[in-house]
C-alpha cells in the first residue's frame, strides 16, 4: 500500500512537472504544426533516416476545398510510388510486381480531430520550445517534446517559421537518443501542384494488380472516449490514451473481419487490429521496424496485434490485456 | 556521359533533386544504358555506404544478416506469461551494430568511392566507426544555422541506437504481408510526424 502511494505520488509529481513546461506558445505551434500539413501544397525532398539506413523520398502535397492529395516517391533504391488521396491509400512496388488499393480507414473526416488530440497530449508530454535554426534553407523553430514515461516516445520537431509545416522529426527514445529521423533537404512551398505530379510514373512493367480492397462492415467514430462497440476489452492503456475511432472491415479474399481500434493520447497512436483466426501464420510475440512497433498474440480463435510508433513493451501490455468480454 | 549528366546522377542517389531537374534525371535514365549503369555504381556506393547488403555477391551475407535480426533479443518473443513484472521489462536494445566487421581499408577504400555522398550518407559513415552509438548532429540545423542566428542556434549533438531494422522482424512471409496491411491502416493515426508516417512504407526493404 506503502509502495502504491509512492507510486502515485512519483506520477503525480511528474504529471504536474510536464503540465508545468508545456508552454503556451509551444503547444499552440504544435497545434498550427497539425493543421499547416493538411492545408498546405508543398512539394520536396526528405530523407528518412533509421539507424545506418537513408532513404531519399520526393513528397508532393496537394490540398483544396476538395481534400488532400500527396505522392511519395522513392528516390533511391527501388522504385516505389505511395499516392494518398482523400478515400484511398495506393502503394505501387514494382519489384513485387504488385499494387495494393486500400481505402483509407476512416476517410476524410479524421484530421479534423487533429487539434483536439494534441490539446490532449500536454499532460503527458512536457512540450517546450527549443532553439532556432534552419532546415532545408529555412527558418526554423524547435519544438521539444518529452513524455513523462517510458511508455510513448519522445520528439524533437523543427517547424518552419513562416508557414508552421514540419520541416524535421526526431523521435527519441527515452534515452535521448534517436530512433528514427524525417528531414527535408528541400522544399518548394505554397506552390501550384498540377495535376500529372500527382499521378503514378511507375510504369512499363507488367504490373499484376492486387486490389486488395475490403468492404465496410461498420464503421463509425468512438462519441466518447473510451466507449467501444467491440466484443473485446482492452484492460491496460498508457495514461492518457483513449479510444479516438474503430471499424470493422471485411476481407475481400477470406470474407473474414479485422477489427481495428485506434487509441491514443494526442501525440502517439496504436492501433489494435483483432481478426478471426484463418491464415497458416501469426505473429506471436514482438517485431519492430523502426521505431514501429508490434506484438501479436492469438486468443479465443482471434489474432490479436498491436501495431504503434510507441516503445515495445507498451504494445505487449496492451495486447496481454486484451480479454473477450462476457 | 557529359560531366553535368553525372552530376546529375549524383544528385539523384542523394535526393537532391526535384521539379524538372528529377524529370531530366528520370527521362535519362530510361533513355540512357550509360547513365543507368553509372546510377546503378553510384547506388551500390551508396548502399554499401548506407550498410546495406546488396546485389547477388552479398545475398549470403544479407541472409546472415536477416537472422541475426530475426534472432536479436526483441522486446518480447520469448517471455513467458507471467503477469505484471514480465511487462515491466526494460526494451532490449538489439545489439546488431557489431554484426559486419570489414578490415579497415574496406571502409577507407568504400569512403574513396562516396561520389555521391550527401550528408545523409557521411552520416552513415560516422556510424559506423562508432562501436555502440552514431554520434551525429541531431540534424542539419547544426551546421547550416550559424549564417542567420548564431547566438541562438544549437550545436546539438544526438545519439542513434544501435542498428533498427527497416523491416519487420518475421520469419514468415505471411505474417510480414500482414503486418505492412496494419501498418498501412495505423498510419493515418500516426500522430505528430503525421507527414512523414507513409515514408516507413516507401522506404520498406524489399525481399532479399
Amino acid at each position: 500500500m506503502q509502495r502504491l502511494a509512492q507510486v502515485c505520488l512519483g506520477f503525480c509529481l511528474s504529471l504536474s512537472s510536464a503540465i508545468s513546461t508545456a508552454e503556451p506558445e509551444a503547444v499552440a505551434l504544435l497545434e498550427r504544426m497539425g493543421t499547416a500539413a493538411k492545408k498546405l501544397n508543398y512539394d520536396g525532398v526528405f530523407t528518412y533516416q533509421m539507424g545506418r539506413k537513408v532513404q531519399a523520398i520526393r513528397i508532393i502535397h496537394s490540398a483544396n476545398e476538395n481534400g488532400e492529395v500527396e505522392r511519395l516517391l522513392s528516390l533511391n533504391g527501388a522504385a516505389r510510388e505511395l499516392i494518398r488521396t482523400n478515400d484511398h491509400v495506393t502503394c505501387i512496388f514494382p519489384e513485387g510486381k504488385r499494387i495494393n488499393v486500400d481505402r483509407r480507414p476512416l476517410g476524410r473526416g479524421f484530421p479534423s480531430d487533429l487539434l483536439s488530440r494534441m490539446s490532449s497530449a500536454t499532460p503527458y508530454y512536457a512540450i517546450t520550445m527549443g532553439d532556432n535554426g534552419r532546415v532545408a534553407n529555412r527558418k526554423a523553430k524547435q519544438l521539444v517534446v518529452s513524455p513523462v514515461d517510458d511508455y510513448r516516445y519522445g520528439y524533437h520537431l523543427w517547424v518552419d517559421k513562416e508557414t508552421d509545416l514540419l520541416l524535421q522529426s526526431d523521435l527519441l527514445t527515452d534515452k535521448g537518443q534517436v530512433l528514427e529521423s524525417f528531414t527535408f533537404s528541400s522544399i518548394n512551398l505554397n506552390v501550384d501542384i498540377p495535376e500529372l505530379a500527382l499521378k503514378p510514373q511507375i510504369e512499363g512493367q507488367a504490373l499484376s494488380w492486387n486490389r486488395n480492397q475490403t468492404e465496410p462492415v461498420s464503421q463509425r467514430r468512438a462519441k466518447e472516449k473510451g466507449l467501444s462497440s467491440s466484443l473485446w476489452q482492452v484492460g491496460w492503456l498508457p495514461e492518457g490514451f483513449a479510444l479516438v475511432a474503430e471499424q470493422s472491415r471485411r476481407k475481400a479474399h477470406n470474407d473474414k473481419v479485422v477489427e481495428q481500434r485506434v487509441y491514443s493520447d494526442g501525440l502517439s497512436s496504436v492501433s489494435v487490429f483483432i481478426e478471426q483466426k484463418a491464415a497458416h501464420h501469426h505473429l506471436e510475440g514482438g517485431s519492430r521496424m523502426g521505431a514501429i512497433n508490434a506484438f501479436g498474440v492469438m486468443e479465443d480463435n482471434h489474432y490479436i496485434t498491436a501495431v504503434g510508433q510507441v516503445p515495445g513493451h507498451t504494445v505487449e501490455k496492451i495486447v496481454r490485456s486484451i480479454t473477450m468480454a462476457e | 556521359m557529359t560531366a553535368n549528366e553525372e552530376e546529375l546522377l549524383s544528385a539523384l542517389v542523394d535526393g537532391e533533386l526535384q521539379g524538372e531537374a528529377l524529370d531530366s534525371a528520370i527521362a535519362l535514365l530510361s533513355t540512357n544504358e550509360a547513365a543507368k549503369k553509372r546510377f546503378q555504381r553510384y547506388q551500390l556506393t551508396s548502399n554499401v555506404l548506407n550498410g546495406h547488403a546488396i546485389g547477388h555477391q552479398q545475398q549470403d551475407m544479407t541472409q546472415k544478416i536477416s537472422a541475426v535480426i530475426a534472432e536479436e533479443p526483441a522486446h518480447s518473443i520469448n517471455v513467458i506469461q507471467t503477469n505484471e513484472p514480465a511487462l515491466e521489462a526494460p526494451q532490449t536494445e538489439p545489439p546488431t551494430a557489431e554484426v559486419l566487421t570489414f578490415p579497415e581499408r574496406f571502409w577507407k577504400q568504400t569512403v574513396g568511392l562516396a561520389v555521391a555522398a550527401s550528408f545523409g550518407a557521411l552520416a552513415v559513415v560516422g556510424t559506423m566507426t562508432q562501436p555502440e552509438y552514431s554520434v551525429m548532429p541531431a540534424s542539419p540545423l547544426a551546421s547550416l544555422a550559424a549564417a542567420d542566428e548564431p547566438a541562438q542556434t544549437a550545436q546539438v549533438a544526438t545519439q542513434m541506437p544501435q542498428e533498427p531494422s527497416n523491416r519487420w522482424t518475421v520469419t514468415e512471409q505471411e505474417i510480414e504481408d500482414r503486418l505492412n496491411v496494419y501498418l498501412v491502416d495505423h498510419n493515418e493515426y500516426a500522430g505528430a510526424s503525421d507527414i512523414f508516417s507513409n515514408a516507413r512504407v516507401i522506404a520498406y526493404e524489399s525481399g532479399q
